[in-house]
């Protein structure tokens, strides 16, 4: 490939993703410091006003233990599973279910949980009144508890497949039969092995991906509405409340407090690798104890994790579908008292227009994502490393560190509010998924069919399109379903780039979520959970009915 | 002397209304309405609400080419901060809103930065039917006059909910709350502010507490020690949050979350502005056909919500057509069906004809709804400067 064609796609994608985040980031600066005023504001900056907000540390604290224990927690839940899966099912089915796993979007996931384990929830239902004598539901937090648990809970599950398939792609890439046979033949047992000598070396590759989970859990402000307390919320929760005050110096002060989760991710971050030298020292010590066997734990660890988490994830999964086909369903019953589909009848119209606007937003921006993916790909033999970090920005730094930024700026265009930008800031969010999926195929291509290609005098588009595309279709078909997915999951970026003109299922969801009727959150939920779903079904059986004449082209 | 103020001021707003700073022909109003596209801002939350509003819609539409989108949002104070985004960037026509639901704190935060459109209620047609002298809250909006900024659509009154499956005497004021409170721990609980109805809850405990409801009529400004006036009020919550729901450590976010704890029995008593709301979600399938309103003895507070057009809208002429239609006797009647709706009506019978009158006879009286009188006292609110004091001074002592 030429060099123009190389630059013209790097700046395509710098264009696209790095200098808006650029911008936005800046802008917010701005405005949290004054040198961009708003009218009748009257503080000069917002900083200082910020730590006179009441509830702010509180707030961050809560932020700092909800996003810590939850990408820790994820992280051991992801290594338990992925144990179990080695050990019992085998990796190689994981990985293609676990997308469809990780499809399912935050919010629709933080509405099955709250479903389960509130006061009133699922579980308190199937074991009420036989077990606990409960007639009515106790006066208990076990939602949106004062100590972020039920957030932190959450955020583990949800983020525990993600790390999983990360992990899973690391473990593909080491030697780890190898090291389980030489570690057996040491007289470790399995879950030895695993500890000491494996995940050790998985551990640098999931780093990245650790940091977005991490950046995430501190900025995501969805699934804290659904699951974390009010009074005071997390931090991120109340900087989106300030940005959106009738009171403009809270805007400022919502700047400010916007820049602060930057400056806590890139603490926390800090923090993380500090902890990850520290940790590997001290299992570099226990590694030499000489100890064998712990049978106990492992099958704690082992089989009761994996399973425990897997019977909550499809419970919450199954507590939507159950509340959507609801009419009533008092306490303490453990199924509903009357199933019909009235509610959906009566609530089709209510329904239809996000659903649509979800579609279009999530097929319009998954194909733009996928043309820049292929064209960037294309010009570049191998992902360089010095563009991971402009990639994942978008997902390294809090959303609302620079969307705040973005909004106003488009609003001084008066481009906010439109379709089109609320597509291209899901492209944003989508691009480095869809890259990041279709790298790996890209490299492991075989030049060799092009260079046929070239050699019977075809043009280089007539190859990619005829030759190197029809033998990617999987791959890109896949890619696709991920930028879908991860379109329908978009709430701050449709939320703040949409100035609430694009109403999305995620958005509807999420703002019924807070106390809506229970029926149609979980209708919003179901349907918002099956798009992606139906649309990965789509990119498993498209390619499979395609290739079906070709036995090189099966799974 | 609260019912003379009212009074008072009642006679001034009329003084108002009667003499029209300017008038416009409705005609041209209707000419240049069509083919408009109306983005109404208008809360969400409630399906029935939005099913209303579509019915609405289709409607104007028909009848006079006008289209109009429901924006659902679930906060207006950050639809008045967009407002007012645009005002800082210069943007003067071409707005983003067309027409806002709104009332209270936000209205006077649009009308004091200059963000209404207007004044031309006066001009609508429809606003000929409002029952601007038997409901105040028509043209005195939260303490501040109305000056035909915007247009009145509903009434709404605090109302209480409760399970007559699950208890038989319910309390009758505050005081008696709290004892009830203390009685069945953990059962009682408000949203907490700057949730509307969580403001509501402490202003009306604030009502029946305080001493000096006159001072709350006027600007908070106005007052002198604000600290002393409100007194009273913090000694009843410090009595009452050790037994409140989640030991007053968590409150529920708004009244919806209420009725779901309400029927969930988490909770015994639950609150709405609206008196129908009761009937409405017995129909809905949201409460057991058991649930009861009542109010307290002394009176709770009434008010009304209006809609209003932001300055920059260029929509206006079909945002006016549509905010008119939504005073005909048409659309108030069919909003106050309790099966729609259940909001109650702004116009006066006596103003109405003999089809307008005949569409109200008509209406259903839901089973669980008071009837006008037994609604009544209903006590203003009090000036909208004391929103932002009560909940400032709330977050500092029980938010933090």
């Amino acid at each position: 490939m030429s060099k123009y064609h190389r630059s013209a796609s790097s700046a395509a994608v710098v264009l696209v993703v790095a200098i808006p985040v650029l911008i936005g980031a800046f802008t917010t600066v701005a405005i949290s410091t004054g040198a961009i005023r708003f009218q009748e504001s009257t503080g000069g900056n917002g900083w200082g006003a910020l730590w006179q907000q009441p509830g702010v540390y509180k707030s961050l604290a809560l932020t700092v233990s909800t996003a810590l224990g939850g990408v820790i927690a994820a992280l051991l839940l992801a290594v338990c599973l992925l144990y179990a899966a080695h050990r019992y099912t085998g990796t190689r089915t994981l990985q293609s279910a676990l997308p469809v796993l990780l499809s399912v979007p935050h919010a629709a996931f933080a509405i099955g949980l709250a479903f389960l384990i509130a006061p009133s929830g699922w579980i308190a239902r199937l074991i009420s009144p036989a077990l606990t004598g409960w007639d009515r539901p106790p006066d208990l937090a076990t939602v949106q508890d004062p100590w972020g648990l039920a957030l932190t809970l959450g955020l583990a599950l949800k983020e525990a497949p993600f790390l999983l398939l990360v992990l899973v792609a690391a473990l593909n890439q080491t030697e780890h039969r190898r090291t389980i046979w030489m570690g057996r033949s040491l007289g470790y047992d399995e879950w030895q092995i695993w500890w000491r000598l494996i995940l050790p070396q998985l551990y640098r590759q999931i780093r990245l991906p650790l940091l977005v989970v991490l950046a995430y859990g501190i900025s995501v402000v969805d699934m804290a509405r659904i699951l974390g307390p009010g009074v005071p919320p997390t931090f991120a929760v109340q900087v989106t409340r300030w940005l959106g005050d009738p009171d403009i110096n809270k805007w400022q002060v919502g700047s400010a407090g916007a820049l602060v989760l930057a400056l806590l991710t890139l603490a926390l971050a800090g923090a993380a690798l500090l902890l990850e030298r520290f940790c590997s020292s001290a299992i570099r010590l226990t590694r030499v104890d000489g100890r064998r066997r712990r049978p106990v734990i492992r099958r704690l660890a082992g089989i009761g994790l994996p399973v425990a988490t897997m019977t909550i994830i499809g419970a919450a999964l199954a507590v939507i579908v159950l509340w959507s086909v609801t009419w009533r369903w008092r306490f303490p019953s453990a199924f509903p008292d009357s199933l019909s589909l009235e509610f959906w009848r009566r609530n089709l119209d209510v329904i239809l227009s996000p659903a649509g606007n979800t579609l279009v937003l999530a097929a319009a921006s998954s194909v733009l994502a996928l043309l820049l993916s292929v064209a960037f790909l294309q010009s570049h033999q191998r992902l360089p490393r010095l563009w991971l970090p402009v990639l994942y920005a978008p997902l390294l730094l809090p959303q609302l560190t620079f969307l705040f930024g973005i909004q106003s700026t488009l609003a001084y265009f008066r481009l906010d509010g439109k379709l089109l930008a609320v597509v291209w800031i899901h492209v944003v969010f989508v691009l480095p998924y869809t890259l990041l999926a279709l790298a790996g195929y890209w490299q492991a291509y075989d030049w060799r069919y092009s260079t046929l290609g070239a050699t019977l005098g075809k043009s280089s588009l007539h190859v990619l399109f005829k030759i190197k595309i029809p033998i990617m279709f999987r791959p890109l078909c896949f890619a696709f379903a991920i930028g879908f997915s991860v379109s329908i999951a978009q709430y701050l970026s449709t939320l703040f780039v949409g100035a609430g003109r694009v109403p999305t299922l995620t958005t509807e969801a999420v703002s019924s979520a807070a106390g809506g009727d229970r029926r149609l959150v979980a209708v919003l939920a179901f349907v918002q959970m099956v798009l992606p779903l139906l649309v990965f079904a789509l990119a498993f059986a498209l390619p499979a009915w395609r290739h079906r004449n070709r036995a090189g082209m099966q799974l | 002397m609260i019912r003379h103020l009212t009074t008072a001021l009642l006679l001034l707003c009329a003084g108002a209304v009667t003499s029209p700073a300017w008038s416009a022909d409705w005609a041209t109003i209707e000419s240049e309405a069509r083919d408009q596209t109306v983005y109404f801002n208008a809360w969400g939350g409630s399906d029935a609400i939005n099913r209303y509003l579509d019915w609405a819609a289709e409607q104007v539409e028909e009848r006079y080419g006008v289209d109009v989108k429901h924006v659902k949002i679930d906060d207006t104070a950050a639809v008045v901060a967009r407002i007012l985004a645009e005002q800082k960037a210069g943007r003067t026509t071409d707005g983003t809103v067309d027409l806002i639901w709104v009332n209270g704190e936000n209205f006077r935060t649009l009308k004091t930065n200059g963000l209404l459109h207007g004044p031309w209620t006066q001009d609508a047609p429809n606003y000929a039917l409002v029952d601007v002298e038997g409901k105040p809250t028509t043209t005195i909006d939260f303490g501040e006059p109305v000056d035909n900024l915007e247009a009145p659509w509903g009434m709404a009154q605090l109302v209480f909910m409760y399970d007559t499956a699950r208890i038989d005497k319910h309390p009758r004021s505050m005081m008696e709350l709290l004892e009830f409170a203390k009685a069945n721990p953990g059962r009682v609980a408000y949203p907490n502010p700057p949730n509307f109805h969580g403001t509501t809850f402490i202003k009306q405990a604030l009502l029946e507490m305080t001493n000096s409801a006159d001072a709350l009529l006027a600007p908070a400004a106005e007052a002198g020690d604000i600290e002393s006036i409100l007194a009273p009020l913090w000694a009843f919550l410090d009595e009452l949050h050790p037994h409140l729901w989640r030991k007053g450590q968590n409150f529920p976010g708004d009244a919806q979350v209420m009725r779901q704890l309400l029927d969930d029995g988490e909770i015994d008593i639950s609150l709405s502005f609206n008196p129908n709301e009761a009937s409405r979600a017995i129909a809905e399938g949201q409460l057991p056909e058991t649930v009861r309103t009542y109010i307290h003895d002394q009176g709770t507070l009434g008010n009304t919500h209006f809609v209003a057009v932001p300055f920059n809208s260029s929509n206006a002429a079909g945002a006016k057509i549509f905010a008119n239609f939504l005073m005909s006797a048409e659309a108030q009647a069919r909003k106050a069906n309790p099966d729609i709706w259940g909001d109650r009506s702004v116009l006066a019978q006596d103003k109405l004809d003999d089809n307008g009158r005949a569409l109200f006879d008509a209406l259903p009286l839901g089973v669980a709804t008071l009837s006008v009188a037994e609604l009544s006292p209903t006590l203003p609110e009090p000036h909208a400067s004391w929103v932002g004091e009560l909940e400032s001074r709330w977050q500092k002592r029980y938010g933090e």
